[in-house]
């Protein structure tokens, strides 16, 4: 891989990283502000839903018995069109008086019961997958604790805005990465060539003769150019030793010595390998 | 095969410095250093860019989003404190004679943040009571224009300027909703509640802390990232530059890696060309001087003599050089290890609070010992296994234990997700800590193969490194991360993590490389007795070594993430407090190390940490809440900072006749195996004191403890003191 892509890899992989953890804190912001305004909301219903009964209650009424719930109920559930129902039980948890006729008589669920046995200051709140059931113990001047009251509100339609939400988020980061992505490529492509620059100072000093001399084409620093120019003196060094031999043997009677071949290491070897010059003898 | 005989060119080149050639070194060094900081100015400009976009972006879909929330609340309200004015107006009371109305409307108003203000006016405008802090702009009232005249146009039954549906109005400053009071089948009054329009952007302001948490994590983990792809990307330059100097100086038996792209192949390809024709010139002169029968002995002696100066004599019949193999680097192992760690640490902030979520009562266990024990168990494990894995290290290799490692910590990340009980999870985190134990020790003995003897210290410094930045990465991390998704997803994040250090360490480990063994001393039963029997080493294990790990393990493990929750503080909270501890030991650790190492006053600051860490846990005495764990995490980071390299500096000082004769690592390993009782201990001793007391008196009185066990310290100080410059291992 080029070191560009790499260089690229590993900025994407830290956008990549940051981006997501990013959205994943925002997403579970949004969720949780817009679960925490709902529930608010609703329980402003509910504590309005409450005082009436109480003012009833402290009046000396049952709650069997409270003739005017089934109209609070229903206005209070035209408050707001997402609430599914509301349910007025007794202490025991039977049903007496909902939106949802066909619930009376009936008991809450059990876990509604142990939610508000756990209750502070009388509020509770149940969630369960698509619900969440907002309730208050119900208290008389009398005793405390002689019912309850509950609202179910289905979460579906709060449950289709965050995944809305999370779309979003996703396709912000997404396009945000894209956009960054190709800005980063401007620093990587920039390192790339720095060093690709590096590897074509150093090719020309050890193949191109013409600049071995001063260097000054080349971005080479001094040591590097120096350990280039000790590279090109050791080989034609080694050429010309192995050339001082070969002479030695031709100039011996019957010796079949090489002719001469040039030698400067690198510089004078554009077309390596080099052909011994006995190679080419007959 | 090397030029033993080879001589050095005649020189360099003229006007040049004979010293240059080194230079080089460091000048391929420098250049790797300038572009990872180069890359790391670059990557840290373009996360903080991108994290700066998203987060202006998302707070846009907030407000869309959350507006039509806020305003259904802001009409039900309205609506519901409309229908109590109506009441009162119902039992004749005129509307500008209500009282209370300001005390009703603020107790309405209290429980909703978004709610700025809630009003009543006359119909005509006139403010007549409110609650919050309603805008003065001159307006009537002081009331805005605007305010004023959505008031009197719903009054008179015709929709206010930049009404949306009749009841929410957009006016200059911010949003309001109006609800009309009626009386007698007229409009006598309107209630008005404002809209905080900061509320979203408060929102955003909730999660910078995360936020910053995210991008110091991120700029932490691209250094790791970089750091390792810089050595890569200049490696090839690197290789180049030392083949150049071992021709340079006459060995030409090297050979480039052939597959290489770009510029650098090429390069690459053209330098092996020249260096193999080169040799294959001299093999052919060789064999040709060797065929013929009557050759002079002193030609062919003489070739034979550059054939070994210059290292020729071995070459291939086609005059190539072995390949060389791929070099191995301290680098090789950061990232697998620091994503390791990085999964291991998710869990350090929310671990206490998860074990009292699976606690059940056991009749013949105290709670509290059981509440400290998987912190316990898990520290036990770790010291038991830690020798056992280094032999295992010797035998089978770094890179297979690293590997095999991973199979009990996955096992221990996954059965912690799903532990049912405490015991279960007890099991879960010692099967975890024989897993960190093995990677730990396999990338110990890693880098102890792979670097020189003398840049040793530099890699066991780098690991050390490595451990803490994880440790602060991590422990952020989760902290967010549980807040968030609950404690049980982020243990399979661990192990999905873990997984993906495995990948990396399978890839990047050389197989062939086993431990340097340097860094493992084999110490006997009767290392640790005659260590035992030194007064001043005991005095040095007893006083300050056992109580730093009690008050980490105890107090900063253990106590911090549930006192700190006591206090209604999120994980994430925890995490940021906690990763206090591992910056101040990066930041402030050095430069106390170096300290004791030039004034030779090493009693005196492990004295000094060990009484500011005692000092510390009994901070929560006097300053409760958040900012009293903030304070005593910094001054213990301080404490610990101060003393711990100096305890090491120490051990050449009062171990002088052990070091003689099993050597200073022996002693070190020893030292950090005994204190190893304190990690142990610690969580154990604090939950049965707090259990006892309460957090408070608890870690006030475990704290008043550990600062008076340092008073003995003082003695050492008196009978020993001089200053001493002593060389220190870096310790396992």
């Amino acid at each position: 891989m080029r070191a560009s892509l790499k260089i690229m890899t590993v900025v994407l992989m830290a956008l990549v990283f940051v981006l997501s953890l990013v959205a994943l804190l925002n997403f579970f912001k949004f969720q949780s502000s817009l679960q925490s305004l709902t529930e608010r909301r609703l329980s402003v219903i509910t504590a309005d839903v409450r005082e009436s009964l109480e003012a009833g209650l402290s009046l000396g009424l049952s709650l069997k018995h409270f003739e005017n719930a089934p109209a609070i109920l229903e206005r209070a559930r035209a408050l707001d069109e997402g609430i599914a129902a509301l349910y007025v039980f007794a202490a025991d948890g039977r049903i007496l008086h909902s939106t949802d006729r066909a619930s009376a008589g009936k008991l809450v669920d059990r876990d509604w019961m142990s939610a508000q046995r756990e209750a502070h200051q009388g509020l509770w709140h149940y969630r369960t997958s698509g619900l969440l059931v907002l309730g208050h113990r119900l208290d008389s001047s009398f005793a405390a604790g002689v019912g309850g009251l509950a609202l179910v509100y289905p979460t579906d339609a709060l449950l289709a805005r965050v995944n809305l939400m999370r779309g979003d988020l996703m396709a912000a980061a997404a396009l945000t990465l894209l956009g960054f992505s190709t800005l980063a490529a401007a620093p990587a492509i920039l390192a790339s060539r720095h060093l690709e620059r590096i590897f074509a100072g150093i090719a020309r000093t050890l193949v191109d003769s013409r600049d071995t001399g001063d260097g000054g084409a080349t971005p080479l620093t001094p040591p590097l150019l120096l350990a280039s120019r000790r590279f090109n003196d050791c080989v034609a060094r080694t050429h010309a030793e192995i050339d001082a031999v070969e002479q030695a043997l031709r100039g011996r009677p019957g010796g079949s010595a090489p002719a001469d071949r040039p030698h400067g290491g690198m510089q004078a070897d554009r077309s390596a390998p080099a052909r011994p010059a006995w190679e080419a003898a007959p | 095969m090397t030029a033993a005989g080879a001589q050095p060119s005649d020189g360099p080149s003229a006007g040049t410095p004979g010293d240059s050639l080194v230079d080089a070194g460091t000048d391929v060094s420098r250049l790797t250093a300038g572009l990872r900081s180069g890359m790391l100015i670059a990557t840290l400009a373009l996360m903080v860019g991108a994290a700066a976009v998203l987060s202006l972006v998302t707070h846009r879909l907030f407000e869309q989003q959350l507006a039509p929330e806020m305003t259904r609340q802001a009409a039900t309200i309205a609506r519901f404190l409309a229908a109590d004015v109506e009441r009162a107006l119902g039992y004749g009371i005129p509307i500008s004679e209500v009282v209370g109305v300001a005390e009703h409307f603020e107790k309405a108003r209290s429980p909703h943040p978004e709610m700025e203000y809630i009003a009543l006016h006359r119909a005509d405008g006139t403010l007549l009571q409110a609650a919050g802090t309603a805008p003065h702009a001159g307006g009537e009232g002081g009331m805005t224009s605007g305010t004023v005249e959505a008031v009197r146009g719903l009054a008179a039954g015709r929709p206010a300027l930049g009404s949306l549906g009749g009841d929410l109005v957009h006016t200059n400053s911010h949003d309001i909703v109006l609800h009309p009071v009626r009386h007698a089948g007229a409009v006598a009054g309107v209630v008005v509640v404002g809209i905080d329009a900061s509320f979203v952007r408060v929102q955003m302001q909730e999660l910078a802390y995360d936020v910053l948490t995210v991008l110091l994590v991120a700029v932490i983990l691209a250094f790791e990232i970089l750091a390792l792809l810089t050595n890569r990307v200049v490696s090839p330059l690197r290789a180049l530059h030392g083949l150049m100097l071992r021709v340079g100086q006459g060995q030409l038996d090297q050979r480039l890696p052939d597959r290489v792209p770009g510029v650098a192949g090429h390069l690459f390809r053209t330098v092996n060309g020249t260096l193999d024709a080169l040799r294959k010139r001299y093999g052919r002169a060789a064999a040709a001087l060797a065929a013929e029968a009557n050759g002079p002995a002193p030609l062919r002696e003489r070739m034979a003599e550059i054939g070994r100066r210059f290292g020729l004599g071995e070459a291939g019949a086609d005059g190539a050089a072995a390949a060389p193999r791929p070099a191995q680097s301290v680098f090789d192992v950061r990232l697998p290890l620091f994503l390791f760690v990085f999964a291991e640490e998710l869990q350090k902030s929310f671990l206490p609070l998860y074990i009292r979520e699976l606690f059940q009562p056991v009749g013949w266990l105290s709670p509290a010992v059981l509440l400290g024990m998987p912190i316990s168990v898990y520290m036990l494990a770790l010291a038991l296994i830690t020798p056992v894995a280094g032999a295992w290290t010797d035998r089978f290799g770094t890179r297979g234990v690293f590997i095999a490692g991973l199979l009990p910590a996955i096992g221990g990340f996954v059965g912690s997700s799903i532990a049912g009980s405490l015991f279960e999870l007890l099991g879960y985190r010692a099967l975890t800590a024989i897993g960190y134990a093995m990677i730990t020790i396999a990338a110990q003995g890693y880098i102890a193969a792979v670097t020189a003897r003398q840049g040793r210290a530099q890699g066991m410094s780098a690991f050390v490194g490595v451990l803490m930045a994880a440790s602060v990465c991590g422990t952020a991390i989760g902290g967010i991360l549980a807040d968030r998704l609950g404690y049980r997803p982020v243990f399979l994040f661990a192990a999905a993590l873990a997984a993906l250090a495995g990948f990396l360490a399978f890839r990047m480990l050389s197989g062939e490389t086993v431990s340097g063994g340097a860094v493992r001393p084999g110490a006997r039963s009767a290392d640790y007795a005659r260590l035992l029997g030194n007064r001043r080493f005991l005095t040095l294990l007893l006083l300050a070594a056992i109580p730093a790990k009690i008050v980490l393990t105890g107090f900063l493990f253990y106590a911090v993430p549930l006192y700190l929750a006591e206090f209604g503080a999120s994980e994430a909270e925890t995490g940021r407090v906690m990763i206090l501890y591992s910056i101040l030991i990066i930041a402030v650790g050095p430069w106390a190390g170096r300290y004791a190492d030039r004034s030779g006053r090493s009693w005196h600051l492990v004295f000094a940490g060990t009484l500011l860490s005692g000092v510390a846990m009994a901070v929560p005495g006097f300053l409760h809440g958040l900012h009293g764990v903030l304070l005593a995490v910094t001054l213990l980071a301080l404490g610990h900072a101060v003393s711990i390299s100096p305890q090491i500096a120490l051990v050449p000082e009062v171990c002088r006749a052990e070091i003689d004769r099993v050597g200073q690592t022996t002693v070190l390993s020893i030292l950090r195996m005994l204190e190893r009782v304190g990690s142990v201990a610690g969580p154990l001793l604090v939950a049965g004191v707090i259990a006892r007391l309460g957090y408070v008196d608890g870690l006030t009185m475990i704290g008043a403890t550990v600062a008076a066990l340092s008073l003995p310290l003082l003695f050492m100080l008196r009978s020993t003191f001089r200053p001493v410059h002593p060389k220190t291992e870096m310790p396992r």
